[in-house]
């Protein structure tokens, strides 16, 4: 066989299909002269020798066609025939494809999202050799607990002592800070045991991987990321080369392959786990372990091995009270066991979505099928196969979901942006969500499937009806229980389309209060630096004096900023929250009632930046408060109102441990520092410029911060201010983000804001779903009971009975749907509840809101064919039979 | 039954179209007619179905096809056995001796 031929000699036949007609019409007639030549010259006469020719061949038409139908192109350009046939029938009906186009998108849209979402955080593969075989190792997680951690000699110990794991290695993540050239830069730097990349089964792509010898001469070796080697380094002869890593030189020795990460994100540097002196205990909680089980052993059996190996190291190591038990976890599992509930359920959902939008759709075909009866009637009439009219409905379906996937594939990349924030916040690694080569397959996959199930039925019912019926134009009234099964369908289409309305309208009033909420803070022309310093970086020079001050003065002296500051955490900041317990000097506090405050370490101006009011007393001042002079702190209103009811706080002295105090000597205003739905905590400022090296709260100051900078009007060169700012003071210090404070405020609403976005777009769906689907039946019923109104009408019902008759029957079904919805809102109003703020789970307001909404709409999508069903004139609809 | 069944036997009629071109190329009617007279009239070949056979092989690359003049100065499409069709036919041919021999030495078992 020749593929080649078969290709070529097809497509020349599609492109020059006259010219290759005519070559078949020309050759067939040369056989048959021929034929007729050579009866002829046996002797037989002219008309002799045709009918002797028309006995021994038949027609030449015949032969013409016979030929004609041989070649793949035959079925290609069938097949382009019946598509323009259906885009010319789609056209004649613009309102039914827009309809079908919008509801099936919707359909195929939100589902391809949600596939390339589970297919990044579920179905790929980890980017490790057999995935399968690596498990998370961890003690039992308590309550409250982060978890997930272990110390160096737990993880050295089951290494030494289980049989379970052929391998198990260990990372302490962390953040570093990178100079390259001039630039300081943070990254992930994660200290890893040796063995890490060997039990993960990575080879890197350029030079080694770290090895256990590395661990144990304790060498400064390092190995990059591709992303960081292509990016920062751009992808120069970096092997051999030093790279200065928190202020101490490391020699580059690897570079991994691109798509590789462990354990966080794809910009990352590892070097080999090095702990500061005396910081490797086992008390010190602070590694994540990962082994790789020997083939055939499950997690499970793992788990009980090493749980046996542990209570013998909790034996050996009774003044420690470790664990006595261990967890092994599958690794995808550690990583996304707690999205996975949410995704399923949230699947499960756009399977329902997707489902009742094909169906809707498949009404709205039946419909149009019942107004095509007498048309496809008389083609079958004329001669038109059955299965050729199933084929042409199938490619209006097909037509239909081809549009419906383009216009799918930009809800799903809108419904990705959304997801992707969601996803990126929850899951913890950088699992890429984005449109892939699976994720389009998807695309295709379900948009074929949505066509077979939209089109299946009509093209089905079209290729069983039989011809006289159609003609005689008789309505075949469908089957009691197929309209039941379809009446059921818009009902529960209904029911859930108010549920998801109520819970998007609850949202969105939940969005609405938050809003209102007054801050007690400005965030106009604010922004925010957060910054990183090197591990150990202010050991031995003072902070206050070497970099907050020289900063602040630099920063305050540009001509675009009105004021800067410095604070260990700005509000509404996640994370980074420390609160401090403490005594009252001179006053005892029973032993229930452990005063507590949130910690903040804050520089000069603090009020000024943040607009934030002193209502007694003084904030710091640079020139009154100096490492030398007494300690001074101030507190906000509600840590005055709590600790202090009725008295001045001003002057008052708290401890913090035995003969360490200081003085509050001013109260700010409150703001909602700790979350927008919450009421403020009690908060303590401590002086920045007061930080000694001996400080306790030295450590705090100097590992994270915050710069706020006011500017005079819009913050667009800020920016770039504070980083040469920076620069100028320490070259070594990066910031680690740095964004407006609205932005910081909007973060704070994030899962309100996404909650409501999604479900919006979900009811949004629904909402046209189930008026679709409502339109789809009734304007079918009323196709199909023509004779009736006409019958009713010769009876003397007038206009106002018919359009009664059918508004009856749309109001029962949208009675019942909302029934049904309002039951299922109240039931499920608990599972909403958690992200109200000032709104009732049960709020009657938004429930009836949302009810009339849906309740005028469904009206709405039933006039149309009651006025359809009106305007029948009498004649027209006697004379349909 | 008097009417011998004149039809191609299904599946030999590409072995007897490529037969037939091994001598020479031919017209679309010439190796109907060759193929008519050297079985007695045992096959008859009609024109719907050796035409679509012509063009099915010319697919498969057995066959190349032209327009040229006939000896009686008439236009015809000519059919020519192309080296890829050479080895097909002698690939048929003792496949179907292979099958006819089998067939012979059943019927004779039979007896």
């Amino acid at each position: 066989m020749s593929p080649w031929r078969q290709l070529t000699r097809g497509l020349r036949a599609l492109a020059r299909r006259r010219t290759a007609d005519q070559e078949v019409a020309d050759e067939v007639q040369d056989y048959f002269e021929q034929s007729v030549a050579a009866h002829r010259a046996r002797g037989l006469s002219p008309a002799e020798a045709q009918r002797a020719v028309q006995r021994e061949c038949g027609s030449p038409d015949a032969a013409r066609e016979q030929v004609r139908a041989y070649g793949w192109e035959n079925a290609v350009e069938s097949t382009a025939g019946d598509l323009r046939f259906a885009a010319r029938q789609l056209r004649r009906n613009p309102g039914f494809a827009l309809t079908s186009v919008l509801v099936l998108g919707l359909g195929v849209g939100v589902g391809t999202a949600m596939f390339s979402v589970l297919d990044a955080v579920l179905l790929r593969p980890l980017p490790y050799s057999h995935p399968e075989q690596l498990a998370s190792l961890s003690f039992p997680i308590t309550p409250g607990d982060i978890g997930g951690s272990v110390s160096g000699p737990d993880a050295r110990d089951w290494q030494r002592r289980s049989r379970s794991f052929s391998q198990i290695a260990y990372c302490g993540p962390n953040l570093g800070i990178l100079q390259i050239g001039g630039e300081a830069l943070t990254v992930e730097n994660d200290g890893c045991s040796g063995n890490l990349f060997s039990t993960l089964g990575v080879e890197p792509a350029l030079g080694r991987g770290l090895l256990p010898s590395d661990q144990a001469s304790k060498a400064k070796v390092a190995v990059l990321s591709d992303a960081l080697w292509r990016g920062d380094f751009q992808g120069r002869d970096v092997l051999g080369r030093t790279a200065k890593l928190n202020g101490v030189d490391y020699m580059i020795v690897g570079v991994m392959p691109a798509g590789f990460s462990f354990p966080y994100g794809a910009t990352g540097i590892w070097t080999p786990y090095a702990p500061p002196p005396g910081e490797d205990q086992r008390g010190d909680l602070m590694l994540g372990a990962i082994g790789r089980l020997r083939p055939g052993v499950s997690p499970a059996r793992a788990q009980a091995e090493l749980s046996a190996v542990q209570a013998t190291i909790a034996r050996e190591h009774a003044s420690d009270h470790l664990a006595d038990s261990a967890v092994v976890r599958d690794y995808r599992d550690s990583l996304v066991g707690k999205v996975r509930p949410a995704l399923e359920a949230l699947a499960g959902a756009v399977a329902l979505v997707w489902l009742i939008a094909c169906v809707a759709v498949a009404g709205l075909l039946l419909t149009r099928l019942a107004a095509r009866r007498r048309e496809l009637a008389v083609r079958t009439a004329l001669g038109a196969s059955r299965s050729r009219l199933a084929r042409q409905l199938l490619a209006e379906s097909l037509l239909l979901g081809g549009l419906a996937s383009v216009a799918g594939l930009g809800l799903a990349a809108a419904a990705l942006a959304l997801l992707r924030r969601f996803l990126v916040s929850r899951l913890p690694f950088g699992m890429t969500v984005a449109l892939s080569t699976p994720v389009l397959l998807g695309l295709v996959g379900l948009t074929l499937a949505s066509v077979v199930l939209v089109g299946l039925a009509p093209a089905l019912l079209a290729a069983r009806a039989p011809a006289q019926e159609g003609l005689a134009g008789g309505a075949a009234t469908p089957g009691a229980n197929q309209s039941r099964l379809r009446e059921s369908l818009v009902v529960a289409e209904i029911a859930l389309a108010l549920v998801l309305l109520a819970s998007a309208g609850l949202l969105l009033r939940t969005l609405y209060a938050l809003r209102q909420v007054p801050l007690g803070f400005a965030t106009q022309h604010l922004v925010i630096a957060q910054l990183q310093f090197p591990p150990g970086r202010f050991d031995h020079q003072d902070m206050a004096r070497s970099f907050d001050r020289p900063l602040l003065a630099r920063l305050d002296a540009l001509p675009g900023v009105e004021v800067a500051t410095i604070t260990s955490v700005v509000p509404l900041e996640r994370g980074n929250t420390m609160t401090g317990s403490f005594e009252f000097v001179g006053r005892s506090v029973p032993n229930d009632q452990c005063p507590q405050g949130d910690l903040r370490i804050t520089g000069p101006d603090y009020p000024a930046v943040f607009g934030i009011a002193v209502e007694r007393g003084r904030f710091f001042d640079a020139r009154l408060d100096t490492p030398t002079s007494p300690k001074v702190m101030v507190v906000n209103h509600t840590f005055a109102a709590r600790y202090f009811p009725g008295q001045n706080p001003i002057g008052q002295q708290i401890a913090f441990g035995k003969k360490k105090f200081a003085t509050i000597i001013g109260v700010l205003a409150d703001a909602h520092e700790s979350a927008i739905a919450a009421p403020p905590h009690p908060v303590m400022h401590f002086d920045l410029a007061q930080m000694a090296p001996s400080d306790d709260f030295y450590p705090l100051a100097t590992s994270f911060a915050s710069l706020a900078v006011r500017s005079r009007g819009p913050s667009a060169g800020v920016e770039a201010s504070i980083r040469a700012a920076l620069h100028a003071v320490a070259p070594d210090i990066a910031p680690r983000h740095m964004v407006p404070m609205r932005q910081v405020v909007a973060d704070a609403m994030g899962s309100q804001t996404l909650a409501a976005q999604l479900l919006g777009m979900f009811a949004l769906a629904a909402l046209v779903i189930a008026v679709v689907g409502l339109y789809g039946l009734l304007a079918y019923a009323v196709a199909q009971r023509t004779r009736e109104m006409g019958v009713r009408m010769a009876l003397g019902a007038e206009r106002r009975d018919i359009v009664r008759l059918v508004l009856g029957r749309a109001a029962w079904l949208l009675g019942l749907g909302l029934a049904l919805g309002l039951a299922a809102a109240l039931a499920s109003a608990r599972l909403l509840a958690a992200y109200l703020y000032r709104v009732p789970a049960r709020d009657p307001l938004t429930l009836v809101a949302v009810a009339l909404l849906l309740a005028a709409a469904g009206l709405w999508a039933a006039y149309l064919p009651a006025r359809h069903a009106a305007r029948v004139s009498l004649v027209e609809a006697l004379r349909a039979e | 039954m008097d009417t011998a069944n004149t039809d191609v036997i299904k599946g030999t009629l590409d072995l007897l179209i490529l037969k037939t071109l091994q001598l020479e190329p031919m017209h679309g009617f010439g190796i109907a007619r060759r193929v008519e007279q050297i079985s007695r009239g045992v096959f008859k070949v009609n024109p719907g179905s050796l035409l679509t056979a012509l063009r099915r092989l010319e697919r498969a690359g057995w066959l190349d096809a032209a327009w040229s003049d006939t000896p009686n100065a008439r236009r015809a499409k000519f059919y020519r056995l192309t080296r890829a069709g050479r080895r097909q036919l002698e690939l048929e041919t003792a496949d179907w001796r292979r099958r006819s021999a089998a067939v012979a030495r059943l019927l004779k078992a039979e007896g």
